[in-house]
């Protein structure tokens, strides 16, 4: 389960690494070097020691070689970082990508059971912390392992002594850290849920404004606050405990450490040649004695920080798991109507069936209202007709091609929508129109904004097609307007409307209704409405008593 | 409430810890002098070793030198723990006091304003004091492990010899500069990155929520092409930021290496003229390399310093603290209400040509269409809502504090139920539970839940209702009190209002009509005006209200 779970992003390294290999080496090679570059600087220093403790005082050569490596070792330190942050955001462009693949073929049933806000926050958030353990974890988790067994191999060679020593303190120093780390995440939970829950009165004051204002509950109200807020405090004590405690102890037996060793050395016989043997390498050794409870540290916060984002890598999994839309055949049957749809079932959930062995047909040029009350199945209709979904049984036919299988093309000059809530998208009026088609022309845009009647409004604009989306203030009547030239854009030859909100005046709702039958002119139009008489020779179809003949068969053209 | 004259001087929250920050400093020079001890230290016990390896020492030299050594370090690491200790308990202090100060002044706004600051914003308020106190502990803390310490450092170079030091310290400083000459560049890219972030995750949730439009327009790929190059151009200006942050600060370090030649050159030359020894040179270099260290991060001490005061502006004028006051509500006698016209928006007039009269012990029924003005009205009866008219409460402007208002849902705290009625008054309120028949079936300390969620609507309009009768207000304008109580209970519990709180001045705006009967005024609001009469004469006159109550006695009847 768990290997399954690594896998997501386990492919976006994989992909980072094969599109960018050049990073992927430096940052193995920078960090290597870097180890390296740490390690050789003290050991120069006990040469120069020792040779100037020998009355030997030409080591001007050798202190070169000690500030080049030092300065080497912070430019490597540098690129590694560089090299670190690199193939980190590139692995997060991989798995972000991944991601949004991943969104074109979900299930469209699947955005009506989750909300934009959770879905987001997987690609947003979930792929953050993935991304941040990928560096902050996994990388630097081997980089400070490596650091680890390179000191301890300089100090095995320089000093068994000391190693045997450092051999021993080291699992309780190991376990020290753990156990603060484990303390602290505690404690920060605890703070956490108490800060959420504090932050959780902020919107409660605004929702029972009345009340506390009325009834002066401010004293009250500020009371709970406080609560919330001293919970919070309590568990941070605790926090502050630790995160001071930590460091200091560990300072404290590094400098034991040294002073044991130094004692050794000096005061028992046999001891020099097991911790070594002369004063450069006491320095030495001095040196990385400071230096080898750091990646103990780092190592503690890494595992932390790899099981803290475990959830969030079983949401990414989860997400890349789910069900895909099927690939249906493309063919083109041979077709007598526009739209055929014969004997198609359909419902969101099993055993609760919108539409009940339904069956119509369309012809070109056709203009069909459809009526009927709320959850009666107008807007079902519309997405099992578009191939939004996939009915559960009968068949559905748009110019002979199954809807569901629709190349994005095809889609295109077959359907333009104008949908019940048209929200503005991000971007400026011309996307607002394309939705990124890139192809289309500002012409082609121009004559919709036309056909509408918003030429008048576009020329008023500030920055014609590139007005940013805040600068356009429409009106919700003009927002309809663009809605409707939003659907014509590509000139296609079915134009589904459904029903529009009912909000607006009587002058702009003459004008919706000229763009409306502007734009229905040669071409097939099936509205959802309560409004009527739009269109000349405008055909009826209420789903209401469709749904009371309960699987009668219906045809359009009987009908007539 | 705590007495704080100028909640909105950032150096008066700071000042308010005093006494830690005495400590702090106590603890915080002890440690980071005691710092300066240890390259001295650390000199001798390698002087040391190098000795008695050459037979010019005793073993017990280094015994005394290695206690000397280990008492230090305790010492200093104690220090370093207190001062760690006080410093975040100096923070957690401040965040608290700031928080409360806030949540003071939000909770004192009118509504109006208020309602600007939506969910969202409040809580990023939070994160902004928490940001800003943060700012302030790394301040703090950096003044002395940063300032303090360097000052020590630079001082025993001195001690050791001031003119190799004034060489050799040329670079540490021409570090700093390099790195104060860079952070223009820094903020710059941080905020192009910022920009570019936030941009892409815009684009997202975008893609996300408009992605029925999307798919059924046949341009998934079109959008996802224009989200990937978002997210291609996020990816290029956070590394260019994450590296500007993260990777300069070796560089500095490098720089500051480079003084390191001087330091060779003068100390062999020092030894070979026998002024110094190895423990000085080995302390010398050990000491150098620290100030070089420090300086690599001394950036991060104005860094603190500016993010705490950026957010500290943001927060700023949010940090008033108002003084709560009292009003002791005063008995109502009577009410005139006199109103030409009432909106919640200009353009939209609701009630038009409103002319009311209570009084003392009477029970007033209003009642109307769905969408009539109701709750409009019901705002103006409790003082709530500003009109353009008249509302007098004997003779002066009706003030909200001496109504107590049922709103039309029940505003619940997520607290225990004994609180939702007392609002932490203290007092007898069994008398009250039994009023609105809550006694028997409730635990008083069962917490209501978020928005009441773990009490009935039933039960959530009773504890509203318990809590005005409670106030002891002479006004109560209820909203709907009775929507999901059963008609045996709300005749009971209008029976008991009636006869034990025959004192109060009682309105009540229901589509319940089957009680209406037994008010002794009825208002019925009817094309945006108000009929005032009793139920038998609107019964007969008014065919709006006839309409309303047969209705209704159809639904009961059904």
């Amino acid at each position: 389960m768990k290997q399954k779970h690594r896998s997501v992003v386990f492919q976006a390294i994989l992909a980072a690494v094969r599109s960018h290999p050049f990073s992927a080496v430096s940052m193995i090679v920078s960090i290597i070097g870097c180890i390296v570059a740490g390690l050789i600087p003290p050991l120069l220093m006990e040469q120069i020691i020792n040779q100037i403790l020998d009355g030997n005082m030409d080591v001007m050569g050798l202190c070169i070689l000690w500030i080049t490596i030092s300065i080497a070792g912070c430019i490597l330190e540098a690129c590694r970082e560089g090299a670190i942050i690199i193939t980190g955001q590139h692995v997060l462009y991989h798995l972000r990508s991944a991601l949004l693949n991943k969104l074109k073929v979900l299930d469209t049933a699947y955005f009506d059971q989750h909300g934009a806000g959770e879905i987001s926050s997987i690609i947003i958030s979930d792929t953050d912390s993935a991304g941040t353990v990928f560096t902050g974890g996994i990388v630097s988790m081997v980089a400070d392992a490596c650091s680890l067994i390179g000191i301890l191999f300089v100090i095995g060679v320089k000093s068994t002594g000391l190693f045997l020593l450092v051999v021993c303190v080291l699992p309780l120093v190991a376990l020290y850290t753990r156990k603060v780390q484990k303390k602290m995440l505690v404690s920060q939970k605890e703070n956490r849920q108490a800060v959420s829950e504090s932050a959780a009165i902020l919107p409660e004051t605004r929702q029972t404004y009345e009340t506390v204002y009325g009834y002066q509950a401010q004293p009250y109200m500020e009371k709970r606050f406080d609560r919330t807020i001293e919970k919070g405090y309590a568990a941070l004590r605790h926090v502050s405990f630790y995160d001071a405690v930590y460091s200091p102890v560990i300072v404290t037996v590094s400098s034991l450490l040294t002073g044991v060793m130094m004692c050794l050395i000096a005061g028992v016989t046999g001891m020099t040649a097991l911790f070594g043997v002369s004063a450069g390498t006491g320095v030495a050794l001095m040196t990385y004695i400071t230096k080898i409870f750091d990646p103990i540290e780092s190592l503690g916060k890494e595992i932390q920080a790899i099981q803290e984002a475990q959830a969030a890598f079983c949401r990414l999994n989860d997400f890349m798991a789910l069900p895909e839309k099927r690939t249906s055949d493309t063919a083109i049957l041979p077709y007598t109507h526009q739209i055929e749809m014969s004997h198609v079932s359909f419902g969101y959930t099993d055993g609760q069936p919108v539409l009940h062995d339904f069956s119509m047909s369309v012809d070109k040029g056709q203009h069909i209202i459809v009526t009927g009350r709320t959850g009666s199945g107008k807007s079902t209709l519309f997405a099992l007709m578009q191939g939004m979904y996939e009915p559960q049984s009968g068949m559905i036919l748009v110019e002979g091609r199954n809807p569901y299988g629709l190349s994005e093309k095809d889609r295109r000059e077959l359907f333009g929508v104008v949908e019940q809530k048209t929200a503005l998208i991000e971007g400026n009026l011309r996307v607002q129109l394309t939705l990124h088609r890139l192809e289309i022309h500002d012409e082609t845009l121009v004559s919709a904004l036309r056909t509408v009647g918003l030429y008048d409004w576009y020329t008023g604009l500030p920055d014609g097609l590139d007005t940013e989306k805040d600068q356009l203030q429409l009106s919700d009547g003009q927002l309809q307007l663009l809605s409707i030239a939003r659907a014509i854009v590509c000139n296609p030859r079915i134009l589904l409307m459904d029903e529009m909100n009912a909000s607006i005046d009587a002058s702009t709702e003459q004008m919706v209704n000229q763009a409306l039958q502007k734009v229905a002119e040669g071409r097939t139009v099936i509205s959802i409405a309560h409004r009527r008489n739009v269109f000349e020779n405008e055909t009826v179809i209420d789903l209401q008593s469709i749904a009371q003949m309960h699987g009668f068969p219906y045809n359009l053209t009987e009908m007539r | 409430m705590q007495k704080t004259q100028k909640t909105d001087q950032l150096m008066q929250y700071v000042q308010k810890e005093w006494k830690l920050l005495v400590l702090i400093t106590i603890t915080g020079l002890i440690y980071n002098i005691g710092l300066a001890l240890f390259p001295y230290m650390e000199g001798q016990l390698a002087q040391c070793l190098s000795d008695i390896l050459n037979f010019q020492a005793d073993r017990k030299d280094m015994a005394v030198l290695v206690l000397i050594y280990i008492v230090v370090v305790l010492i200093v690491q104690l220090a370093r723990f207190f001062k760690r200790l006080f410093v975040r308990y100096m923070a957690n202090h401040i965040n608290r006091r700031m928080k409360l100060v806030l949540y003071n002044h939000l909770i004192h706004t009118p509504i109006s304003t208020f309602d600007l600051d939506a969910g969202s914003l409040l809580s990023r308020t939070l994160k902004d004091v928490d940001d800003c106190v943060e700012g302030i502990r790394k301040t703090v803390t950096e003044i002395f492990d940063t300032g303090i310490a360097m000052l020590s450092y630079v001082v025993t170079l001195c001690m050791y010899d001031w003119k190799l030091t004034l060489v050799a310290g040329i670079f540490p400083p021409l570090a700093f500069f390099f790195a104060q000459r860079m952070k223009k560049t820094v903020t710059s890219l941080e905020v192009q990155a910022r920009k570019s972030r936030d941009l892409a995750n815009q684009l997202v949730v975008d893609r996300i929520a408009s992605l029925p439009s999307y798919r059924s327009a046949g341009c998934e790929s079109n959008v996802d092409e224009h989200v990937s190059q978002a997210f291609d151009h996020m990816k290029t200006s956070v590394s260019k930021a994450q590296f500007a942050v993260v990777g300069i600060s070796p560089v500095y370090r490098a720089i500051c290496l480079l003084g390191m030649i001087f330091v060779f050159l003068i100390g062999i030359q020092r030894i070979q003229n026998g002024i110094w020894n190895i423990a000085v040179l080995t302390a010398y270099i050990s000491c150098y390399t620290r100030v070089s260290l420090k300086t690599s991060k001394s950036a991060a001490l104005f860094n603190a310093m500016t993010r705490s005061r950026v957010c500290w502006e943001r927060i700023r004028e949010k940090m008033h603290d108002v003084q709560d006051e009292t009003h002791v509500p005063h008995p109502i006698r009577n009410i005139d209400v006199s109103i030409p016209v009432a909106y919640y928006d200009p353009t939209i007039p609701v009630l038009h040509d409103i002319h009311l009269h209570f009084e003392k012990g009477t029970i007033t029924g209003i009642t109307g269409r769905v969408a009539c003005g109701k709750t409009l009205l019901a705002q103006i009866l409790s003082g709530m809502h500003e009109t353009q008219g008249s509302v007098m409460a004997d003779g002066s402007p009706l003030s909200m504090y001496d109504v107590a208002y049922c709103t039309n849902r029940p505003q619940i705290f997520n607290d225990t139920i004994l609180n939702n009625i007392t609002l932490g008054k203290d007092g007898d309120i069994q008398q009250v539970l039994q009023d609105v028949c809550l006694d028997q079936e409730t635990d008083l300390n069962q917490n209501a839940g978020e928005m009441g969620c773990h009490l009935s609507i039933g039960q959530q309009a009773r504890v509203a209702l318990a809590r005005a009768l409670y106030s002891g207000r002479s006004v109560l304008v209820l909203d709907d009190p009775f929507a999901s109580v059963d008609t045996q209970t709300q005749k009971q519990i209008l029976m008991t209002l009636k006869t034990r709180y025959n004192d109060r001045m009682m309105i009540i705006f229901s589509h319940r009509l089957d009680c209406f009967d037994r008010m002794d005024q009825v208002i019925c609001i009817q094309n945006g005006t108000c009929v005032c009469g009793t139920h038998a004469s609107l019964m007969e006159s008014n065919t709006e209200y006839r309409t309303l109550v047969q209705l209704q006695c159809e639904r009961v009847a059904v």
